[in-house]
């Protein structure tokens, strides 16, 4: 147990702050809250990175990467957190097709497409749920349909995150060598390919960010296979591993939502003009959460400290999702629940969130950027997908019971 | 941070862990428990044991308080009595500089704090309403402690007292009439608490900084009470899955059925979340971070509330086998539960953490 970073550690944390501060002014602030419209913005912010050398950092210098340790790569995260830079847009391409096509990938793939996502060129999106098909995954009917040269790809994906922005997705279909697992395998689909048609799907509040995705028999060459023929379902459960350690070490910074959380409690008055920082049931439940927040860090931890060593993701990356999803819900509920209209506005309400209006003319500026009502408001809805997205809460007690405390399976 | 235990630290838990699968076994733990009689493992315990952990300075053989951490680990897995151990712990940085006499307690766990354990050390001591024991101008203490950790059984106690208006640590000797010692039974037999009152003590005096020892008091119940429950706690789990693949019922272990499972993953949640931040917050107090107290009030809020709430699941997979004084389940869960409030539960914690994050500017 060291505490404390080692030298290189901290220069390097120093040198990360000072990109920071130096680079993120140049973009053009304010980063807008939709979806459509950041895609601009996080590109150049991408390729900022790209030409600095901080984009895949512990991907392998042969693919365009910085090949430092995990470690290293937390502290970049951490530091481009705190420093408030743009939201990734990208994290399916950088965190799980791209480590999947670089470990189960040909190098005409790699050639192909690594390059590509770190430099920001290409938004990828994940073609695995269907309608009838969700938690088990197995079950999926996507069919492939083999031709010359090549397959036929026809059925119905659903679910996808941000297909409307991707140029290239990763994608299950049925071969049919075998039941269930057995004849799945896995391909790389360009969106742009004849026969892939996206519709938008709203969630719950009313955004696009998910998707339906028809294919309608897609020619894909036999070079889109990645891995074996029908051996796609090993492939796709390294994509899910990869998928798990980055939602273990948090895709929300609770550390600094919990200090944002904070500071707006320090300022915040109840209806009685009292200070709300003074309420012993405020405090109480804020020490909660900030406890929970450092647990969560000291999990995060664990995990990062056993990736650097080289260790396969263990048992604390399976927990960390289960510990982490009702934090970010209380947290966010907490902060609503302090004004409890506001978790309410609607996000088209152009008044939400801007402080209580001004008596005399009801003044003010319509809201452009998030206030901090509809900052929690997002991270509360978003809480709850990530809760769904990547094997439910239930779906991940059935792995951690049965892969890690060894309990039958039926 | 890294978050690893270093080569010497797991060859220490293991040979730790060796060492109690045989001499505290769980049937010797009851028939200790079932006599109240504790102080023989007690005093094996201190003499095998007593000095890992403490530094050279204080007596003892070296490392630090992730080398108590495990400690105390594996002395809540096995259910066995600590309350002497625990309370040597908290008590000895007072005699930091005296290694001898130090080293002498270490081996005989015979030294005790007197302060109240159901809070924190720090909450009772020194404040300005607290009642805490005085010192005269002869050095005689008089004054009352409730519930001190071990007290039933210290030859010596640390006495923090208030003298001339501030707080000072005075070494009182037990023996004679001038100490009057009322033990108190707890649920939980592994651990004993007294009241003890002085009048007019004779007592040495401590020359080291009160507040400081205080404050490292304060820092190693929390880690040490919360490693203690890790510790139960995950053996409970390990009972709870062991029997729910040998009980049947509608014909299949109940360990199939899927509230059974989840109720599990989620008592593993709480152990690993256990793990995970206690260990954390042992390397911040070890490098004297600033912010270590946040870390450590945090460990012992959260983790006492974990193991409260595993214990009850471990009940529930168990059913009423697990109700009885014959199944062992009881050991843990008393323990567990002791050590949620033990030296300051949830609520208190959680107050000293949120002063601590200035929360009114
Ligand atoms: C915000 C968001 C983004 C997503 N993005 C993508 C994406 O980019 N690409 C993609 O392919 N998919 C994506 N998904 C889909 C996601 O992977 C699925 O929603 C998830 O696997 C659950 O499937 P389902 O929604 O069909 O629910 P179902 O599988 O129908 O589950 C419904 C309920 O039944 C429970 N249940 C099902 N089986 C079991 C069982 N064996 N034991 C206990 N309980 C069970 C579930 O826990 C859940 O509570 C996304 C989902 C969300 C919410």
């Amino acid at each position: 147990m060291e505490f404390s970073e080692s030298p290189e550690v901290a220069d390097f944390r120093t040198e990360v702050r000072a990109w920071m501060a130096e680079n993120l002014p140049k973009l053009s602030w304010p980063e807008p809250p939709e979806l459509e419209a950041k895609l601009p913005f996080w590109r150049t912010y991408q390729r900022m990175l790209f030409e600095a050398g901080y984009a895949g950092l512990s991907w392998s210098p042969e693919f365009g990467g910085q090949g430092i340790d995990e470690r290293r790569a937390s502290v970049f995260t951490e530091e481009a957190q705190s420093a408030g830079a743009p939201e990734r847009l990208n994290t399916i391409g950088e965190d799980f097709a791209g480590p999947t096509i670089a470990h189960f990938g040909t190098q005409e793939q790699k050639d192909a497409h690594l390059r590509r996502i770190l430099a920001g060129e290409d938004i990828w999106c994940q073609l695995f749920s269907e309608p009838e098909s969700g938690s088990d995954l197995a079950s999926l009917r996507t069919k492939a349909v083999k031709v010359d040269g090549g397959y036929r790809i026809t059925g119905q994906k659903i679910w996808t995150s941000r297909a409307q922005l991707a140029s290239f997705a990763i994608l299950l279909a049925r071969t049919g060598g075998g039941e269930r697992h057995k004849g799945i395998t896995y391909f790389l689909l360009p969106m742009d390919a004849e026969g892939v048609t996206v519709r938008p799907l709203a969630h719950m509040l009313g955004e696009a960010e998910f998707n339906e995705v028809f294919l309608d028999e897609v020619f894909l060459p036999d070079s889109a296979v990645v891995g074996d023929v029908d051996g796609g379902w090993k492939v796709a459960m390294g994509t899910l591993g990869f998928e798990r350690v980055a939602i273990a070490t948090g895709r929300v910074n609770t550390g600094q939502e919990i200090e944002t959380l904070m500071s707006q409690i320090r300022e915040a008055r109840g209806p009685d003009s009292a200070a709300l920082a003074s309420d012993p049931r405020v405090r109480s439940a804020v020490a909660d959460l900030y406890g929970r927040v450092v647990v969560h860090g000291a999990i995060s931890q664990r995990v990062i400290t056993g990736a650097a060593d080289g260790q396969p993701p263990g048992e604390v990356t399976s927990i960390g999702k289960l510990y982490f999803c009702p934090l970010v819900d209380d947290m966010t509920d907490f902060a609503l629940s302090l004004q409890s209209l506001d978790g309410q506005y609607d996000l088209d309400d152009e008044f939400a969130g801007i402080e209580e209006p001004d008596h005399d003319a009801f003044g003010g500026d319509p809201a452009t950027t998030d206030t901090p009502s509809r900052h929690w408001l997002r991270l509360a809805n978003q809480g709850r997908g990530t809760a769904i997205a990547g094997g439910s809460t239930f779906i991940q007690r059935n792995i951690v019971s049965e892969r890690i405390l060894g309990m039958p399976r039926k | 941070m890294e978050w690893s235990f270093s080569e010497d630290q797991d060859d220490y838990a293991e040979a730790l862990g060796d060492w109690l699968d045989d001499k505290a076994d769980v049937e010797s733990v009851r028939s200790w428990f079932e006599s109240r009689d504790v102080g023989g493992f007690e005093g094996e315990l201190a003499e095998a044991w007593g000095g890992v952990g403490i530094s050279e300075t204080a007596g003892g053989q070296g490392g630090g308080i992730v080398e108590l951490a495990l400690t105390a680990e594996a002395l809540g897995r096995h259910a066995a009595p600590s309350g002497r151990w625990l309370a040597t712990a908290l008590a000895v940085p007072a005699l930091s500089g005296n290694e001898q006499v130090a080293g002498e307690f270490l081996l005989s766990s015979g030294l005790a704090l007197a302060v109240d354990s159901s809070h924190r050390p720090a909450a009772t001591v020194g404040a300005p309403e607290a009642q805490s024991p005085s010192v005269d101008a002869d050095g005689r203490v008089t004054g009352t402690v409730p519930r001190v950790l071990a007290g039933g059984s210290a030859t010596h106690l640390v006495v923090p007292a208030v003298k001339d208006g501030t707080l000072v640590l005075r070494l009182v000797e037990v023996e004679g009439s001038a100490v009057t010692v009322r033990p108190r039974k707890l649920l939980d037999r592994s651990r004993e608490v007294a009241d003890i009152a002085f009048r007019e003590a004779p007592s040495a005096e401590l020359a080291v900084d009160a507040d400081a020892v205080i404050q490292r008091a304060d820092e190693l119940a929390a880690v040490l009470v919360s490693a203690d429950a890790l510790g139960s706690t995950e053996r409970m789990l390990e009972m709870s899955v062991e029997y729910s693949l040998i009980r049947h019922q509608f014909g299949v272990p109940i360990g199939s059925f899927q509230a059974v499972k989840h109720a599990a993953a989620s008592m593993k949640v709480d152990v690993e979340a256990a793990r995970s931040v206690i260990y954390y917050a042992a390397a911040a107090v070890e490098s004297g971070q600033s912010k270590s107290l946040l870390y450590s009030a945090t460990t012992k809020a959260q983790v006492g509330a974990g193991a409260a709430r595993a214990a009850d699941s471990a009940l529930t997979i168990h059913g009423a086998i697990g109700y009885t004084w014959e199944h062992d389940l009881h050991l843990f869960y008393k323990r567990a539960r002791l050590d949620a409030v033990l030296l300051g539960g949830a609520d208190e914690w959680n107050r000293t953490l949120a002063d601590a994050l200035e929360l009114d500017g």
